[in-house]
């Protein structure tokens, strides 16, 4: 795996690609940022220089509509008292694919647990999410052809914007540097989906109670979440739908 | 109300992709194993125990498992878990028991799944020779499916539930096809319903009779496992399970009947322990064609396939719950980030069944008696004993009136305990006539040493919960939720969304 880049170990944003600073727990309408947490999933769980897929495809969909509620949750807009999904501000974010998710979720009178907005967003989020990524110039979609006929793939414009993600959480894990609100979130997912093991390669074992650790410190909401796709993406394995 | 309309459409989006009951019905019958049952089971049932009341006893066993069902079903509604068998009893009878039944199960699905490659290996090696004039061992053929079972699991690739579909009612075609040439064309003497006059209940070796039929019915009880994906979890796992329970257990009684009407039922064990599992092609051949003949064992093979991939999966699956649930070894938790397969879990199984294969292939028993028919007998135990434990499990948890709700004390109490005591029935018989199943001298010490290895993998369980309690009491406070181990599990008696 060309995981090239470590340039950025200090933890400074590259000039492009992450286009939103990384959002603490404070981050606040009043900030022209959203914390695009579905954005660094999805390249996660993506090759870097050919965005061939890195994990199975459905876990995908529960990784990436998990981030999407992260997102939400991230920007203080939800509340998962009890595993029900409950609106708390409805200011319309400045995103425009979480302000279609945060519509959709407002359209629901009833709240609705979180394992189904999980089933519900899973279906179309690999696609709204490799749409939202090439609006912002991040991925370019290519027409390959496979053995079954041709296949859409996405495929990242600059290779270390890609990386990064990947490369921000394996050098804090290493140098024991603590995560902030989004990278928690992000790493939970990854720990939830199973992906750590392909993401943090080489060394799982110590990276790995370190993200556990990371993840287990996290807010209620934020831990509600990561069990939820936890046992969502297990249920997803034991039935092997 | 345009808010009401929109929570329809969330539900309703998200039914259309789960399973309907058919789907379901090929799922779980892909693993009960409709020609394997009744060529394979059916016939060495006859030959090894030597009784004649089999057909009665897979309608006996129909309505018990139907009885049983009515408490399982209605607790699929309540606790929502596709850990199914062991999820049931940790709720009714404690965390201990729990884990004894979960390892009962891993146990019972692996002997299962392990004595199916000795139907495989034997039935293709013979079919190879017979009619390709290839002289194989049954261990190399076995060893070739084993590879490809190990490859499937490994990289999660299911059948295609539409080759699966198109198989079974091949398959079943062909068990029916087979069975009216036996009823057209009987043994001097005429049609006679001697073997399913439920007499035979009353004769010596019922108890024989009956565990071969449960062996048959095993994979039926996968339905609960998909209470969560199935469209309406109040209604499809219900039909689906008393449409499975009906089409396997007509089936399997009709064709049994069948065979003992073509030989006459004075001759039924004699012609099943000269021929085998070619009975059922032999009584046919004269009056159908050598393609359908050939058909017919081509069908039985790919139904032994399809019931090893089957247990294979099941088999994973209870490595893999109970690794991610931290009972047994996290590395059992494991999966394949690429293709969603629970990595460790399959990998272990595969182990297994290669040492077992070599085992048998070194010392040289015979593939048929003592891997197929021996092992899936001895699962199929099990699998009894765990639905027995089930059923009480059921009605003790029913017992509390908060958990039956609107549910009515029939259909969930008074079912599961009359199927509790049935069951129990039937195992105490079983173990009385555990000599005669196995066809070994009635002094035998393997008449309960085989089924000791429960009570051994049982008393292990609750040892082991106990230990857990101590040592990790976060592993031990999750037992019984499976994937679910983060998470609360209990599904809301009101419909929600899901």
């Amino acid at each position: 795996m060309a995981y090239i880049n470590t340039a950025y170990s200090n933890g400074s944003a590259p000039a492009r690609g992450r286009h939103a600073a990384v959002a603490g727990w404070a981050a606040g309408p009043q900030r022209p940022t959203w914390p695009l947490v579905a954005d660094d999933f999805f390249r996660l769980a993506h090759r870097d220089h050919d965005g061939r897929p890195l994990l199975d495809e459905h876990v995908t969909g529960l990784g990436l509509a998990a981030a999407l509620l992260a997102e939400l949750v991230l920007a203080r807009r939800l509340a998962l008292p009890g595993g029900q999904v409950i609106i708390v501000d409805a200011t319309p974010p400045i995103d425009a694919l979480a302000h279609t998710v945060l519509d959709r979720l407002a359209a629901e009178q009833a709240a609705l647990p979180v394992r189904t907005w999980l089933a519900y967003l899973a279906r179309t989020a690999q696609r709204d999410i490799a749409d939202r990524l090439t609006r912002a110039g991040h991925l370019r979609q290519t027409t390959g052809r496979g053995l079954f006929g041709r296949r859409v793939r996405y495929v990242p414009t600059d290779m270390n914007t890609a990386a990064w993600p990947w490369a921000r959480l394996s050098s804090r894990l290493q140098k024991g540097q603590p995560l902030d609100g989004f990278d928690t979130v992000l790493g939970g997912l990854v720990l939830a989906t199973d992906l750590y093991r392909t993401v943090l390669l080489g060394h799982s074992a110590d990276l790995e109670a370190g993200l556990r650790a990371a993840a287990a410190d996290a807010p209620a909401p934020v831990r509600e979440l990561l069990a939820h796709t936890e046992a969502a993406v297990g249920d997803a394995i034991i039935t092997r739908r | 109300m345009p808010a009401q309309h929109s929570a329809d459409t969330v539900s309703s989006t998200l039914a259309r992709s789960r399973l309907g009951v058919w789907p379901l019905v090929f799922t779980v019958m892909a693993a009960a194993a409709p020609l394997t049952v009744v060529a394979g089971g059916a016939t060495t049932g006859f030959a090894v125990t030597g009784i004649t009341g089999i057909p009665i006893a897979y309608v006996l066993v129909a309505l018990l498992l139907a009885l049983f069902s009515v408490g399982y079903v209605a607790m699929s509604r309540r606790v929502l878990n596709a850990g199914a068998f062991y999820t049931y009893i940790t709720h009714g009878m404690g965390k201990p028991a729990g884990i004894g039944a979960a390892f009962v199960a891993l146990l019972a699905y692996n002997t299962m799944q392990i004595g199916l490659y000795g139907g495989f290996g034997a039935v293709l090696a013979q079919f190879l020779d017979t009619r390709a004039g290839l002289h194989l061992p049954w261990w190399l053929c076995a060893y070739a499916a084993w590879v490809i079972v190990g490859l499937l699991g490994v990289r999660r690739i299911d059948l295609n539930s539409r080759i699966l579909a198109t198989l079974l009612i091949a398959e079943i075609a062909v068990a029916v096809i087979f069975a009216a040439v036996h009823v057209t064309h009987p043994a001097p003497g005429g049609i006679s319903f001697a073997t399913l006059a439920p007499s035979n209940v009353l004769t010596a070796g019922i108890g024989a009779a009956l565990a071969v039929a449960i062996a048959g019915f095993v994979g039926f009880e996968g339905t609960a496992v998909f209470s969560e994906e199935s469209k309406d979890p109040h209604t499809t796992v219900a039909r689906a399970t008393y449409l499975a329970l009906t089409i396997i257990g007509l089936l399997y009684a009709f064709c049994a009947w069948a065979m003992s009407v073509a030989t006459g039922p004075a001759h039924i064990v004699d012609q099943a322990r000269a021929q085998g599992t070619e009975l059922i092609f032999t009584l046919v051949a004269p009056y159908l064609g050598q393609t359908v003949v050939d058909l017919g064992h081509l069908l039985f093979v790919t139904s032994l396939f399809a019931a090893l991939l089957a247990f294979h999966n099941t088999a994973a699956r209870y490595f893999f719950a109970l690794g991610r649930e931290g009972v047994l070894p996290a590395i059992l938790g494991r999966t394949s980030p690429r293709s969603r397969a629970p990595l460790t879990g399959s990998l272990v199984q595969t182990g297994l069944a290669a040492i077992v294969l070599a085992v048998y292939a070194i010392a040289g028993w015979d593939p048929i008696v003592r891997l197929f028919f021996w092992l899936t007998v001895l699962g199929g135990l099990g699998v009894l004993v765990l639905m027995t434990a089930t059923s009480m499990a059921v009605a003790v948890y029913f017992t509390a009136p908060g958990n039956r709700d609107h549910l009515g004390a029939g259909r969930t109490l008074l079912a599961s305990f009359t199927a509790a005591v049935g069951l129990a029935l039937v195992v105490i018989v079983t173990l009385d006539e555990f000599a005669i199943l196995l066809g070994v001298d009635p002094t035998s010490s393997l008449r309960w040493q085989l089924p000791a290895t429960y009570a051994v993998a049982a008393a292990a369980g609750i040892v082991w919960a106990l230990i857990l309690k101590t040592i990790r009491p976060q592993a031990y406070a999750a037992i019984g939720r499976g994937a679910n181990s983060a998470t609360i599990d209990l599904r809301p008696p009101t419909r929600g969304g899901r």
